[in-house]
């Protein structure tokens, strides 16, 4: 179904096109927002990553799955705009975030996404490989397997790199996120 | 947070093991609740890029270039000794050439007499190598919608760097014998400015026109924040287009060795 789409896609079909953005959209610009840490640069990153997969698909095996492809693309250009403009901006723009929906939730709720809220802001204080690792396997929630196509790696070292990255994680919570390690060290 | 399921009668290893394991559980369970914004309609904005990229974007850029022309001018005309001393513009694909008078500096200089109007200080680069965004060439491939050629006989660029300005720029380089060459890719519909202090030499680049470089001088582009990039070029350049493309060879190699590179990247026949 997939490769038919995008067998489709590449010959100039602008609806299989269309159905093939619709399909990837919402974990390309998950993936994205992790990266750059703004909705906004989030779209656009997503806009650009659809708009040179479209292009590049010609030089796509479409009997493989898309996914990881895209969502390689998409690292690859959150992370090239971040370098280029705006990575100070959106950090000070983070720093003064405030979750609009706390106040009305319930409390287990609120208590959960301030605890998910403070995850990203610790890994986002992990180099650039640990962070992705990290974003792919448990925020994107994808496979060994998937991780390894998108970094273009083994699976082991897919899990070499998830060890060594949760042990740096766990370092930067311990000594920063002290809250989020509450019961550790019982 | 849930709870933590160490198992406090195992051997420490075993302890250490299952602690590691429940850590990556935790981050696993956080992780999924994330709660990120709703996901825009990016199929929307994709399909109206593609419909309109053609005539929308060659507009919107010859737009762009005009108020970036303007920019220039009204920031040199507003210091004295280059409004007396820029004379005269050439362009080659993207890169408009305003051609200064030796003397002119155009690196803010200490003054005893106060400027009419500030000038704002631009980003300044010592290096090729200070460029941003470093990447791969597949990568550079995957992003960029221009097929990008270098010379064959250099072999794989050594190195690959992306930078988005109004569009994507792409820049590839080597190293022979200890000095660097680098090949600068840019769509022509792109703006940038070069500040030289005489006619730059015109030559040819197989059928097509080309100037040489082979002063120090000035160059300039802008990123799309408005950020204005400014890179003091040391240098040799020669400078081309092809297609819709406009091509530089920044090197210590002569003319000749510089056209001869310049030759060997060719437009498939169709």
């Amino acid at each position: 179904m997939e490769a038919d789409f995008n067998r489709r896609a590449r010959q100039g079909d602008d609806e299989a096109a269309e159905a093939l953005v619709r399909q990837h959209q919402e974990a390309v610009f998950r993936l994205a927002y992790l990266i750059t840490g703004d909705a906004h640069e989030a779209e656009d990153v997503a806009q650009e990553a659809f708009i040179a997969a479209l292009k590049a698909l010609d030089r796509f095996d479409t009997e493989r799955p898309l996914r990881p492809w895209l969502l390689r693309i998409t690292a690859n250009t959150a992370r090239n705009r971040r370098r280029a403009v705006g990575r100070y901006v959106n950090a000070l723009r983070r720093l003064v975030w405030v979750n609009p929906e706390q106040s009305s939730t319930a409390e287990a709720e609120t208590s959960q996404k301030w605890e998910s809220q403070a995850l990203w802001d610790a890994v986002r204080r992990l180099n650039d490989a640990d962070q992705e690792v990290i974003y792919l396997r448990y925020f994107m929630d994808l496979s060994i397997n998937e991780t390894a196509e998108v970094l273009k790696v083994e699976p082991g070292t897919v899990k070499s790199r998830l060890s060594r990255a949760l042990g740096r994680l766990r370092g930067v919570v311990a000594k920063d996120f002290p809250v989020l390690y509450e019961g550790r060290e019982a | 947070m849930s709870e933590m399921n160490d198992h406090p009668n195992g051997t420490p290893n075993d302890q250490g093991q299952n602690q590691e394991e429940s850590w990556e559980m935790r981050v696993q369970e956080n992780a999924r609740q994330f709660a990120y914004p709703p996901t825009p309609d990016v199929a929307a904005r994709v399909r109206i890029q593609r419909l309109q990229r053609r005539p929308t974007v060659v507009y919107r850029r010859l737009a762009q270039v005009a108020a970036a022309i303007l920019i220039v001018l009204i920031a040199m005309m507003a210091v004295p000794e280059i409004r007396a001393a820029v004379f005269e513009i050439l362009r080659i694909g993207s890169v408009r050439i305003f051609q200064t008078a030796p003397t002119a500096s155009l690196t803010p200089q200490p003054s005893q007499t106060a400027r009419p109007t500030p000038v704002p200080l631009p980003t300044p680069l010592q290096s090729v190598l200070d460029l941003p965004g470093e990447t791969t060439l597949e990568n550079a491939r995957a992003t960029v919608n221009f097929e990008i050629r270098y010379p064959p006989s250099l072999g794989e660029p050594e190195r690959v760097f992306l930078q988005q300005m109004e569009d994507w720029q792409v820049v590839l380089m080597w190293e022979r014998d200890g000095a660097p060459i680098s090949l600068h890719i840019m769509p022509s519909a792109t703006f940038q400015a070069k500040f030289f202090p005489r006619d730059p030499v015109t030559t040819r680049v197989n059928s097509s026109p080309a100037y040489w470089f082979d002063e120090p001088h000035l160059f300039m582009f802008w990123l799309p924040n408005g950020d204005e990039i400014q890179r003091d070029i040391t240098d040799n350049v020669l400078l081309w287009e092809l297609g819709d493309l406009t091509y530089r060879i920044e090197s210590s190699l002569d003319l000749e060795a510089a056209q001869t590179l310049a030759e060997e990247i060719v437009l498939e026949d169709k």
